[in-house]
């Protein structure tokens, strides 16, 4: 049984995907936290999002590359990440499983009393 | 634009594992040049970027480690100290060494090894007088003992990290190197 992504991890994995700025295309770590901001529609932390990116490179989902910075980070390097094939397979099959765990059922639901 | 590297991101290259020193700063000094500073003022984004620091502390290994070593040294001080006050003596004058040595050794840092010792005597010390037991004259003797100890538990767990690296277990050096966040 193939591991399901949480929803934090989908949400990193999607911002990589399919990033919805011009920012988040570039896909190093800083956008890469913008695009989950935006996604989650709510204030993230960077810890959260680089140890996630860690754990999805260490797991092969994606992967990395150190390139040059530029002066506007004081020419400190940039690592760009790029989704792999098991994590476009893992977000396949998270989509998957929530879609079959509502298949069925009528959105929203009523609270019955 | 040109970025002026606040002075505390030193600390957060200090605590990220090497792989990510200059990446994840160099990330957080351009939100900071190009969002946080214009936005907020010099000392809201000092106090942005802490925030940002105390964010990667929970993902780091080691940092959970000694957070464990040390609350579990304060809690048998104060086992100690409510049945036996002498034992509660000794768990306090082995509690920042061994604290020390334990967190240099997996973090392999000596700094690391020695606030964390230091940290774990202060508070040990603070439930001391917290408890409010007698203070004989001198009674602040044990802390420089404690200090004394911690930092020289705290190089033992370093130098000993390196020899056992260097001489038995050569492999070990990428085990025991906190890789990730």
């Amino acid at each position: 049984v193939a591991e399901v992504l949480g929803t934090f991890e989908q949400a990193v994995l999607l911002a990589l995907a399919r990033p919805k700025t011009a920012l988040g295309k570039l896909a190093y770590g800083r956008a890469v936290l913008k695009e989950v901001q935006l996604r989650l529609d709510r204030e993230v932390s960077a810890g959260a999002v680089y140890a996630t990116l860690d754990r999805l490179e260490q797991k092969g989902m994606v992967s990395s590359q150190v390139r040059e910075g530029d002066d506007s980070r004081g020419n400190l390097p940039r690592r760009y990440f790029t989704i792999e094939p098991s994590g476009v397979e893992a977000l396949n099959d998270a989509r998957a499983v929530a879609d079959r765990l509502w298949d069925g059922v009528r959105w929203p639901l009523k609270v019955t009393t | 634009m040109s970025s002026h590297r606040p002075w505390i991101s030193l600390l957060l290259g200090s605590l990220l594992p090497e792989r990510d020193q200059e990446t994840i700063t160099g990330d957080l000094l351009e939100e900071y040049s190009e969002v946080i500073l214009p936005a907020k003022g010099l000392i809201r984004a000092h106090c942005w970027y802490v925030e940002q620091i105390g964010s990667f502390l929970p993902q780091i290994e080691w940092f959970r480690f000694a957070a464990r070593v040390v609350l579990t040294s304060v809690a048998l001080f104060a086992i100690a100290l409510f049945f036996k006050p002498a034992a509660g003596g000794i768990v306090f004058l082995l509690g920042g060494p061994l604290s020390g040595f334990l967190i240099a050794r997996r973090s392999v840092m000596f700094y690391a090894g020695t606030i964390a010792a230091l940290l774990a005597a202060a508070a040990m010390f603070s439930i001391f007088l917290a408890v409010g037991f007698p203070r004989p004259p001198g009674f602040a003797t044990p802390i420089l003992i404690a200090i004394l100890l911690g930092t020289l538990g705290a190089l033992l767990g370093r130098c000993s990290t390196d020899r056992i690296q260097e001489v038995v277990f050569p492999r070990l050096e990428t085990a025991t190197r906190p890789r990730s966040v």
